[in-house]
Order: structure tokens, then C-alpha cells, then sequence
């Protein structure tokens, strides 16, 4: 009888001890202070970005309390994916904007349409970024924290190679020139990131809708990268690559590793976003270094990825009237220019554009002059189509597919997912 | 340090092997180290220097100070999810070791592939049945729900180690317990698991670096800063949609692996002082 | 002669009482198999109902009965991961074993300052995937890498090599770093196995006259058998399943030709939103996954179960 009874013993003192360290846990949806409790999940960057704003709500006395869950890009789509499958989710969403047509398709928001016409602001919002929160003519998501794409320079290679250091290449051709010019035994004169879509997104499509190309139409729901401007960018690019060899022939180049070989001071020239300005400036002080609008084709126009968030609310909440208490005053002064301005992030209201932290760096008023170029695909099935574009431009970027080619095998791609 | 010498001198090829081997092992540690010692901008300056021109402390720093302090909370949480989990797989595994090596037992064959094929999985398929479950149960949000998970996907290698040492132990030894009047659970106790600690302390090691590293889980499972994880806590701050941040990165790193390998060389005893030391005689 | 008898006695009963299972028995396995059968074998299940239905994030289901299955042998990326995957595990399997088995033969010492070199050696295995994989793409690297800033200046190529530019060079550059970051792991196990094989059986051998060799090949092997067992189907399930270190070094590219099998799932089922294929190529997996595993039990089976 002993030896069973030490064995009962053993496994309850087991599940003592797992259940004893449970206690970790926490109350959801009521705080101490009878505080109704949303959460809210956002991308790491402007998670941690409004912590203080955050705070600011919280301490008001309006009986909402906003918890923030920081999660890394990279895990966001899991994180949301699995929280909505599970019908568990947050009650707020701040997510990638090219993101939002499918969670929108997909009924995981509320419809924001009539709220959003009681804003008194409603006309200052960023138009491209409500775009993509809109879906059948109701307003699901609406803008909340942007990024765009912009040349940055190094000013001491440019005195190096003898250019003008206040003179950014302006067009194709000058970006061309200036980068032969640039490159040297140890250096490129430029660098693009080909490794990932999100790379891609930010530099290497605005040259294509710069052009007047396009990936898909603007529904969404049909391949238009087979066209001459598209080719034309490409061709640019190949030339860049292949025949000049002015930027590195690695077509898997991370957005990151183009920033680190720019802060090594082993190329001139990258295309990168409005956060960088606050990194060079804080952590590379001697770094001399100019910002630009992507250059244009001859005779064309200028144009920037818009990337950033879009902020939306979740069906299932039941606690919409506070959410959308919040969403005002998120885009409100307080966050938008006191949280995100003064970090290099661009307002999502055209009234804030002009605020003193860009008044005083001028580099980031270049960044706010290509949000008004800037430009992103409306489409449900953003990651899925990603997969033919990105792998058909790396064929193109490396040689192994004429840009004529590419285009072509990247359409068939693009039109059998949307067919599918 | 005089026996070192002696032993150098009397085992000279052993030692150089090794430290040739332990320096290529240790290069890319030493870069890591390096750079976590660099302030940020010599960290990406080319050439490459493996000595700081200029040595700062400020990537840990910035670390031990975030929002006053609360990597501490996190560095707690991960010690006391590591410590349960060892816990309860070193347990578990060494129970159901000994079940699968030496009891009879029907569907033995059966309920042995089954803990195994929960090594085989991509753990990402099972991520959303597994949260209804936890959400179900209430337990999303505990460390309650990461300590089962991490258990149950280190069972498959905790008992198959274990089994395979009670393989190892001849039956003859557990019968002649049993035929002294030992119950099976004494058997166990006293006779079975001081043979095999070196199995114990290998599935102690895998348990705690397999937790202690997890990132996936802690992510999904935990979402409130009271079981926030130092490795989450850490990969939050140093990799962004922005960039990767080396200093925290590097620094994060050299922090998070110390308290492991005090444990490994605190356990790595265990290793060596099996059967051979003598309890078999 | 009496204890003899006894002993004798005492073994029959002991045999009868084998051939009884006793309640007590199953408490031994109880924990474990209860924890598997609630966190992995019913989710699990959920991912099996799954395979058969296009299964959206949110809203009507699908039911497809087997033609997930059908379309995954039609896919070509599908086949494109498998053999890539197949591949990876082939070249990084033997990699693994071979530096670790020597490591543990190595190491299996009692001389002072072992338990440092057995710190370092292990060392890797502990610093997290994530962290590993972007130093190593750091070191990587063509621009400022280290690793090509030696091979420039000690003249060994002329241009930087773009390691992760190309399938043919980013695979054996991801399975040197895991060989790296793994060894340590797969020695460990064999270093525990070693401690079950007894001191005597080397001795009576060296009186034999027996050269190392011969002692690793006649004795070390065969007894080392299970762990050696247990290392292997760790590892080659680790290989299979590999897909951290591809996502973060080469992101599946140039052009999908380093998307692992996992990796592929993963973007079926959380990029994509497609759960029901991607639950449907994990089935598949895990059946390819735990039909490997049982021949490599049967193959390197402990001589005592035979």
C-alpha cells in the first residue's frame, strides 16, 4: 500500500507545483480601480513609441484603461492570426496597413464608417492610407502612424568623388552617373534591398509607380506589372547591377544589412525610411549625410512607398465607444506630433505635417514631401502575391531572366493566386 | 594550477586539440562579445575590429535601465519558468522513462510514438488549436500555460533520453530489488535513478536552454508584462521592423547565456560521475 | 545453496508477477501521457479536421475532403521544400554527428579544465537561434562582413562571396552554423551514453591489445547504439523541421530556392492564410517524419531489446 501512496504523493507534490507558480497570472478586462480594461496590440516601433501617450489616456479620468502589447514585426501576422482564429482578440489592432484589406475582407472589424464621419478632421487624414482601410465603400481602419522611402546620401563620399554634396541625384540618369562616379574598389555607389518583399516595397516599387507602372489595378484583383514602365524600371535596375556594377550583385539584401553597409561606409547611397534619421543623427554623429526624394524617370514623377499603420477595431470587443475614444485621441496632437513627429514619424493628418520637430530637422521635411507621392497596393492577398513578385525580380536583378521575361513569368504568377 | 600544469605536460596533445577546437568554437562568440563592448558607431565600421577601439558599457547599460529596471522582472520570469519547467520534465521524463524501459505495460509501443511525434511537428500548426485550448481552460496569460507547453514539447526527448538509460541498467538489478522486498517505487527511487544521472542532467541541460531561449511560445501565450521573458523582452528591443539594434543585441545575448552555462557547468559533473564511478558493482 | 533456491523461487514469482500489469505501473507513464494526449494529441486532431477543409482566419469553412492532399503533390514549391529540405538534412545530419561524436570521444576525460572545454563546446547551443542566425549572417555578410574581409585580404578570392546569394552557397554556409550551434548538443547525449558503457570492457580489451580504433569501432559504436540512436533522430528531426535560421539568413531566396518545408507551411498558413493546406502539409510531414524515425529505431535498436 506504501508504494502506491509515495507515488500519489510525488505526482500531487508535482501538481501543487505546477499549479502553485500559476498564480503569475492576471485578471482580464477589470482593473483594480474598476477601470474598463482594452487592449490593444501594436508592431514593436510604435508600441514602444507611445508608451507615454499611453499613459497620458490612462491617467485620465475617464474609466478606460488601455493595456499595449509590443510585438515584434516580424510575429505580428502570427500573433493577430492565431488571436483572431481563436476568437480571442485584442480590442484594438494598430496594423501594418497592407495588412488591413484582408482583415477587413475577412470581417474582423468593426465598421468605423459613421464614427468616421463625425471626425471633425476627417478631411486632414492621410488619403492613400485611408484607401487602405476602406473596403466596399465602408471605413474599417483608419490612418495611424506613417512611414515612407526616400533617398539618403553620404556627403563626404559624394566630396570624395567630386559631386556637389547638396545636389542629390534628381533624375535616373543623374542616379546612374553619380553612383559610377561613387563606386570605387572598396565602395558601391548604391545599394537596393532585394532580399524580402517588404525591401522590394520600399525600394524598388516606387521606381515602377514613379514610371507610371503599376503592380495590380487598383481593385486589387488583376496583374498590371506587364507593361512598359515597369519594364523600363526594371531594365534600370539590371543596368545598375549587371552592367555597371555600381550596386552588389547579392539580390538578397535585407532592408537592415543596406543600412548597416551604409553606416560602414561601404556604399553612398540607400533607400530607406524616415526612422533612420533619429538612428544616424543619435547614434552616428559624424556621419554626414543628405536626404532626397527617390529620383524620378526623365519627364516623370517622384514617388515613395507609403508604409506605417493603419489602427482599426476589433468586432468582438464590446467596448466600442471606448475604443474609439481612444482612436480620436490617438490621432490627436498628443500622439501624433508629440509621440510620433518627435520621433521622425509622419503625422497621419496633413495639419500636423508641418510641426516644430520637422521644423527643425529639414531631413525629415524631404520625408514629408514623399508622403505626398507616396504609394501602396491595394490587395486581400498581400503575402501570397509577394511570393511571384519577389521571386521574379530576383531572377531579373541577378540575370537569369530578361526584365521582358520577368514580367511576364511574374504576371502568370500574380494572376494564378488571385485566381485561385 | 600546478595540477594543470602537470596534467598539460603529461596530456600535451589533449590540451592543444582542445584549444585549438575552442577557439574556432569561440570565434563568433568572441565577435559577439566584441561588439556588445563597442560603442554603436564603430559596430558596423569596416574593417572589422575585434577590439573595441573604444570600450563602453552603455549597450548593458541601457539594458539593466529600460523603464527602470524591468528587465529584472523579466530576467525572474524566465528563471521561474526555466525552474518549473526543468522541474517537471526532468520528473515526468525520468517517470515515464522507467515506465517505457522496464514495466509491462500495454499500448507500451503505442503511447512511446505518440510522446515522440510531438517532437516531429512544426510547433506553428498546432499554434491555434493549442490557444483555443488555453483560452478555453482560462489559462492564457499564465505561466501556468507556458510551463505545460513547454513540458509537453520537451517530453519526447526527456523520456526517450530516459528511457534509453534505464535500457542501459540491466533488468537483473531492478528484479533483485524487487526480490528484496523493494516496492516498485523504492526500486525506482533508490536503486534505478542514482544510476542515471547523467541521463537526468542532460535533460535538466536540454530543459533549461530549450526554455530559457523560447520565444514563440512566451510570445503567444504570455501577453502581459508579468510573464514577460527576458528573451522577449530582449528580441523586442534590439530586432525592429527598423533594423537590428546590435549593441542590445549582442549585449542581450552575452547576458542571457551566462546563467545557462553556470548551470551547465554546475550539472556538467553529472556527466561523468554515471555508472562508471561505481554504483554498479 | 539455499540463497540459491530462494533466488530461484523469487525469480518465478517475479516472472508471474511480469506477466500481470499492475494499476501502479501506468502511474509511472500517467503524467506524461496524460500531458500528451490534452496539449499535443488533441490539438493535433484539430489540425488533422482541418487538412480537410479550406479554413480561413475567420467565417465558413469548406469542406474538401481529400483534395488538399492531391494539390500539395501538384505543387512544385511544395517539392521544390521537400528536396531543398531533404537536402539540408542530408548534408547537416552527418555534419553534426561527426564533429560531436569526436567532440565527446574527445572530452570524455577526467582532466582538470575538461568542464571549461566542454562549457565552450557547448556554448552555442545556448545562445538563442534568432541571435545566432543574425550574427552569422553579419559575419556572412559581402559588404562588411568579417568572414569575406579575411578571405579578400588573405587573398583567397578576389571578389567578396555573396554566401547567401545563392542556394549552392547559402546551404553549406547555414549548415556550418548549425553544425556550430548543434554539436554541442548531439555531444552531450553522447557523452551521457558513454557513462553507461563500463570501464571494464575498455580495460579487458587494452590487455587485448586493442588500438583505439579498434576499441571505438568493436566497443564504443555498438554500445554507444541507443544514444547514438537518440542523437541521430533528434537531429535528423531538427534538420526536417529546420526553418529559423533560413527565414532570418536567406528569407526562403533567391527566387524560393532555400524555403524549407516548415518554412513553406509557415507561409501557407500564417502569410497566406491558407490553415487547411498548411495543416495538410504538416500531416503529411509528420507521417514522412514518424516513418524515418521508426526505421532509424529499428536500424540502431538496443542489442538487449532483440
Amino acid at each position: 500500500m506504501f508504494n502506491k501512496k509515495l507515488g500519489l504523493i510525488f505526482l500531487i507534490v508535482a501538481f501543487l507545483a505546477l499549479v502553485g507558480c500559476a498564480s503569475g497570472s492576471s485578471g482580464e478586462n477589470s482593473s483594480s480601480d474598476g477601470d474598463k480594461e482594452l487592449s490593444l496590440w501594436a508592431r514593436e516601433a510604435s508600441a514602444d513609441l507611445m508608451g507615454d501617450a499611453v499613459e497620458a489616456f490612462n491617467s485620465k479620468d475617464n474609466g478606460i484603461k488601455i493595456n499595449v502589447k509590443s510585438i515584434p514585426a516580424d510575429n505580428f501576422s502570427d500573433q493577430l492570426a492565431t488571436a483572431y482564429a481563436s476568437e480571442s482578440a485584442p480590442d484594438i489592432v494598430a496594423i501594418d496597413l497592407i495588412l488591413a484589406p484582408y482583415y477587413s475582407s475577412i470581417g474582423a472589424f468593426k465598421d468605423l464608417s459613421e464614427r468616421y464621419e463625425s471626425l471633425s478632421f476627417k478631411d486632414e487624414l492621410n488619403q492613400s492610407m485611408l484607401n487602405l482601410g476602406e473596403r466596399e465603400g465602408k471605413q474599417y481602419a483608419l490612418p495611424y502612424s506613417s512611414d515612407v522611402s526616400a533617398l539618403i546620401y553620404n556627403k563626404d563620399h559624394f566630396e570624395d568623388a567630386g559631386l556637389d554634396p547638396d545636389s542629390p541625384p534628381e533624375t535616373w540618369q543623374e542616379l546612374r552617373d553619380y553612383a559610377n562616379q561613387l563606386t570605387t574598389d572598396d565602395r558601391f555607389g548604391y545599394v537596393y534591398s532585394g532580399g524580402s518583399a517588404g525591401g522590394l516595397m520600399f525600394t524598388f516599387m516606387p521606381y515602377v509607380w514613379g514610371n507610371g507602372g503599376a503592380v495590380l489595378s487598383d481593385d486589387g484583383t488583376a496583374a498590371e506589372i506587364n507593361s512598359p514602365e515597369a519594364i523600363e524600371a526594371l531594365q534600370f535596375f539590371t543596368d545598375l547591377t549587371q552592367t555597371d556594377k555600381v550596386t552588389p550583385e547579392g539580390v538578397t539584401t535585407y532592408v537592415n544589412e543596406a543600412e548597416d553597409a551604409f553606416t560602414s561606409g561601404k556604399v553612398s547611397m540607400i533607400v530607406s525610411g524616415n526612422y533612420v534619421v533619429g538612428k544616424l543623427n543619435e547614434d552616428y554623429p559624424d556621419l554626414d549625410y543628405g536626404v532626397a526624394l527617390i529620383p524620378r524617370n526623365e519627364g516623370k514623377e517622384h514617388s515613395s512607398f507609403s508604409g506605417g499603420e493603419l489602427i482599426a477595431i476589433s468586432k468582438s470587443t464590446e467596448y466600442v465607444d471606448e475604443a474609439w475614444e481612444f482612436i480620436e485621441y490617438a490621432l490627436t496632437e498628443d500622439v501624433q506630433v508629440e509621440a510620433f513627429a518627435s520621433n521622425g514619424i509622419i503625422p497621419v493628418r496633413n495639419d500636423f505635417v508641418e510641426n516644430k520637430y520637422f521644423k527643425e530637422e529639414p531631413k525629415y521635411q524631404v520625408f514629408a514631401e514623399a508622403a505626398n507621392y507616396a504609394n501602396a497596393p491595394y490587395t486581400t492577398k498581400y503575402n501570397e502575391l509577394y511570393n511571384p513578385i519577389l521571386s521574379g525580380l530576383q531572377k531579373a536583378f541577378s540575370g537569369e531572366l530578361s526584365p521582358e521575361d520577368a514580367v511576364v513569368e511574374i504576371s502568370d504568377g500574380i494572376n494564378d493566386v488571385l485566381n485561385k | 594550477m600546478s595540477s594543470l600544469v602537470e596534467a598539460f605536460k603529461n596530456h600535451k596533445s589533449f590540451y592543444i586539440i582542445n584549444i585549438i577546437i575552442s577557439l574556432l568554437f569561440l570565434l563568433p562568440i568572441i565577435w559577439t562579445l566584441s561588439t556588445s563592448l563597442k560603442i554603436t558607431s564603430d559596430i558596423t565600421s569596416y574593417p572589422p575590429k575585434w577590439i573595441p577601439p573604444t570600450f563602453s558599457l552603455d549597450h548593458y547599460k541601457t539594458i539593466w535601465t529600460f523603464e527602470n529596471g524591468i528587465f529584472s522582472l523579466y530576467f525572474l520570469n524566465s528563471v521561474i519558468l526555466t525552474t518549473f519547467t526543468v522541474i517537471s520534465v526532468v520528473f515526468i521524463s525520468s517517470l515515464a522513462g522507467y515506465g517505457f524501459s522496464k514495466l509491462k505495460l500495454p499500448f507500451k509501443t503505442l503511447f512511446f510514438i505518440m510522446i515522440l511525434a510531438a517532437l516531429m511537428i512544426p510547433f506553428q500548426s498546432l499554434l491555434i488549436p493549442l490557444y483555443s485550448i488555453m483560452k478555453d481552460i482560462g489559462l492564457l496569460n499564465t505561466r501556468l500555460a507556458l510551463i505545460i507547453i513547454y513540458t509537453t514539447f520537451q517530453l519526447p526527448f526527456g523520456v526517450f533520453m530516459m528511457k534509453n538509460a534505464f535500457d542501459a541498467i540491466p533488468t537483473s538489478l531492478r528484479e533483485a530489488a524487487l526480490i528484496d522486498g523493494s516496492s516498485e517505487y523504492k526500486t525506482f527511487l533508490r536503486v534505478m535513478v542514482p544510476l542515471v544521472w547523467p541521463a537526468m542532467a542532460t535533460v535538466a541541460i536540454f530543459s533549461a536552454y530549450t526554455t530559457w531561449n523560447d520565444f514563440l511560445v512566451a510570445l503567444v501565450f504570455g501577453v502581459n508584462d508579468n510573464v514577460k521573458t527576458l528573451n522577449i523582452g530582449l528580441t523586442n528591443m534590439a530586432i525592429g521592423q527598423y533594423g537590428t539594434d546590435w549593441g542590445l543585441l549582442t549585449s542581450g545575448s552575452m547576458i542571457s547565456i551566462l546563467p545557462i552555462i553556470i548551470l551547465f557547468i554546475f550539472l556538467q559533473k553529472y556527466f561523468i560521475n554515471g555508472i562508471t564511478s561505481g554504483s554498479v558493482k | 545453496m539455499k540463497t540459491a533456491i530462494n533466488q530461484k523461487l523469487l525469480i518465478i514469482r517475479g516472472q508471474k508477477k511480469r506477466n500481470k500489469v499492475k494499476l501502479g505501473s501506468f502511474l509511472f507513464i500517467l503524467p506524461a501521457v496524460a500531458l500528451n494526449l490534452i496539449f499535443f494529441i488533441y490539438p493535433f486532431l484539430q489540425t488533422l479536421r482541418m487538412s480537410f477543409y479550406e479554413w480561413p482566419l475567420m467565417g465558413e469553412k469548406t469542406y474538401l475532403g481529400l483534395s488538399n492532399f492531391t494539390q500539395i503533390f501538384l505543387d512544385g514549391q511544395f517539392w521544390t521544400s521537400f528536396w531543398f529540405t531533404a537536402k539540408y538534412t542530408l548534408m547537416v545530419t552527418p555534419l553534426i554527428f561527426i564533429i560531436a561524436f569526436s567532440l565527446a570521444l574527445l572530452i570524455n576525460k577526467r582532466l582538470p579544465g575538461v568542464a571549461f572545454f566542454r562549457a565552450v563546446y557547448f556554448a552555442p547551443v545556448v545562445i538563442s537561434m534568432v541571435s545566432s542566425a543574425l550574427v552569422w549572417l553579419w559575419i556572412y555578410n559581402d559588404l562588411y562582413g568579417v568572414l569575406n574581409y579575411y578571405l579578400l585580404n588573405l587573398g583567397i578570392v578576389n571578389d567578396p562571396i555573396l554566401w547567401m546569394g545563392h542556394a549552392s552557397t547559402s546551404l553549406p554556409a547555414i549548415s556550418f552554423m548549425i553544425t556550430w550551434k548543434m554539436a554541442g548538443f548531439t555531444m552531450i547525449i553522447l557523452l551521457a551514453g558513454l557513462q553507461s558503457i563500463p570501464t571494464e570492457t575498455y580495460e579487458a580489451a587494452s590487455i587485448d591489445g586493442a588500438s583505439t580504433l579498434k576499441k571505438i569501432l568493436y566497443i564504443t559504436i555498438p554500445m554507444l547504439k541507443p544514444s547514438i540512436g537518440l542523437a541521430l533522430i533528434v537531429s535528423v528531426i531538427g534538420s526536417v523541421l529546420g526553418f529559423e535560421q533560413f527565414l532570418i539568413m536567406t528569407g526562403g531566396g533567391p527566387s524560393n530556392t532555400t524555403t524549407t518545408i516548415v518554412h513553406y507551411i509557415y507561409n501557407q498558413s500564417f502569410k497566406y492564410f491558407h490553415f487547411g493546406y498548411g495543416s495538410a502539409m504538416t500531416v503529411i510531414l509528420l507521417i514522412v517524419l514518424v516513418v524515418l524515425s521508426y526505421i532509424q529505431l529499428r536500424v540502431l535498436r538496443n542489442p538487449a531489446d532483440q
